[in-house]
């Protein structure tokens, strides 16, 4: 008898997640090389065995499955800074030597430490293809940046950024300060195109947030209706049936 | 419901963004600002679903997880280093830099600042000083009777005295770089300090090499492109309006639950 109260429950906690995610990723509109994410759902059959009815023996509950990342290119914002970069591809990632092991990132705001080490604005090395942190001198002035990741200065070449992929890009876990992190191993990227001078936003679609904002409102407070509709049904039912007069 | 903290960071987010860009617009004519930008971050992210966990007791795993994140952080304030335009203004102690390089500043506390702000003047004993009367460094000092006062490209100060055939050299401007210029500490007033950030400073004369050139009679503008910033401006007011937009809606589906009989 419950079936109803506990099917819009579950309904409503997901519509609750989804509602983080699409905060989360409205938060982030201005975040460099932020994906949007997106929730998946699924039904969840549950056993019901005291049902009279052969139809009524299975229930489908909604849970959040998982999660999907749109991982499009955001929009490429020319800042004529020679440290920025961007990928101008997809499922591509620089990598990043973080205390807790080697990290992927998309956002290529970059910058030079005391020591002339290029770095993230968390201070953590940026990785060559080598493996090894990347580093100028004082004198290297005119810094460039080529297509396919190979660090020029007036000296000569200085190293080749490591610009990787993975075989299922969905599975990168989003560890927060625009990091990812990953068990799979990397694959190098030929031709990455790496564009110097420019940043990747972050690809969240506004638009899209705001309209799936007012559907999981709609949605949640047409839930909530069945749930008092559904608690009016017992009420009456019990004060029908219970009015019993000998 | 974390979308109400979310909301909030990002409408903290977008208004640290609104702050920035108001102060590239104020400084939009002052000498040798550079314009600045707010970089922002996710922030950590919490598994509800954990990718990877077995989902099954045959060993089947849970390909994709559920991941909610918990908003966003300001990473850091860059500053665009990129040169501003040169404006004649035919002042002959006024000196623009193009390229690399700071003007070093004799502070009264006794520490040095930098600026790229080369509007000079002099004091009552003929030296060198900036707007607020602090020394350049080197010290130089300009005689009494000098009638004109010419700077080379690279910062060599020559003055042209009453009766003398050629002018007389009175020192040279040191320039001093650094590896990470944005880093260095505003102090105000057009000027830096260094920092553990930036790194130590370099020495070394206008146009040799890693230095920029030294320009009389201009002053170097600042960087702010004004479209560019009321353009952010906008983004920035929309996306405060977004994120104040999904706490109202998470008012409204709490209150939903909260008028539940």
């Amino acid at each position: 008898m419950e079936n109803t109260s506990y099917i819009a429950l579950s309904r409503q906690r997901v519509l609750r997640s989804k509602m983080d995610t699409i905060t989360q990723n409205l938060a982030n509109m201005d975040t460099n090389g932020y994906k949007q994410q997106n929730m998946m759902f699924t039904d969840w059959m549950a056993a019901n065995k005291d049902a009279p009815f052969r139809g009524e023996r299975k229930i489908a509950l909604v849970q959040d499955i998982g999660q999907y990342r749109d991982t499009t290119v955001g929009n490429l914002e020319r800042t004529e800074r020679d440290f920025d970069v961007a990928l101008s591809k997809p499922d591509m990632y620089f990598s990043i030597d973080t205390p807790n092991g080697v990290r992927y990132t998309r956002n290529g705001n970059f910058s030079l430490d005391p020591g002339g080490q290029l770095i993230t604005s968390e201070g953590y090395p940026v990785l060559t293809d080598a493996g090894q942190p990347l580093f100028f001198g004082q004198a290297d002035t005119r810094v460039t940046i080529a297509g396919d990741g190979t660090v020029s200065t007036d000296v000569g070449q200085v190293g080749k950024l490591a610009v990787s992929t993975f075989d299922n890009v969905q599975q990168l876990k989003p560890e927060g300060s625009s990091l990812y992190n990953t068990d799979q191993r990397p694959q190098a990227v030929e031709s990455p195109g790496v564009v110097q001078g420019t940043l990747e936003k972050s690809n969240v679609n506004p638009i899209k947030a705001m309209v799936e904002m007012i559907d999981v409102l709609r949605t949640y407070q047409s839930v909530t209706k069945t749930v008092e509709n559904e608690n009016q049904r017992q009420r009456d039912m019990i004060s029908k049936l219970g009015d019993v007069r000998a | 419901m974390r979308s109400l903290d979310i909301g909030a960071l990002g409408m903290m987010a977008q208004s640290t963004n609104v702050d920035v860009t108001s102060n590239n617009i104020a400084n939009m004519t002052t000498t040798g600002y550079k314009r600045q930008r707010a970089e922002f971050q996710d922030l950590l992210y919490q598994d509800l679903r954990r990718a990877g966990s077995p989902s099954s007791d045959t060993g089947t795993i849970v390909p994709v997880g559920v991941q909610v994140g918990m908003g966003v952080k300001t990473a850091a304030i860059g500053r665009y280093m990129g040169q501003g335009s040169a404006t004649l203004t035919e002042n002959e102690l006024d000196v623009a830099l193009q390229g690399r390089g700071y003007f070093q500043v004799d502070l009264p506390s006794g520490e040095t600042a930098y600026t790229r702000d080369g509007t000079f003047k002099l004091d009552a004993n003929g030296q060198i000083v900036t707007k607020d009367g602090y020394a350049i460094q080197p010290g130089i000092t300009v005689p009494n009777n000098a009638t004109s006062i010419t700077i080379n490209g690279s910062g060599e100060v020559y003055a042209e005295i009453d009766g003398q055939v050629a002018p007389q050299n009175l020192g040279q401007i040191q320039l001093a770089t650094f590896i990470n210029p944005a880093g260095m500490d505003a102090l105000g007033d057009n000027l830096f300090l260094e920092t553990d950030a930036s790194g130590t400073p370099t020495t070394g004369t206008a146009g040799s090499v890693g230095f920029g050139k030294l320009l009389q009679g201009y002053l170097e503008s600042s960087n702010v492109n004004v479209v560019q910033e009321i353009t952010n401006l906008i983004k920035a007011q929309r996306a405060y309006e977004m994120n104040s937009k999904s706490i109202s809606t998470t008012d409204e589906m709490m209150s939903a639950i909260s008028n539940l009989r």
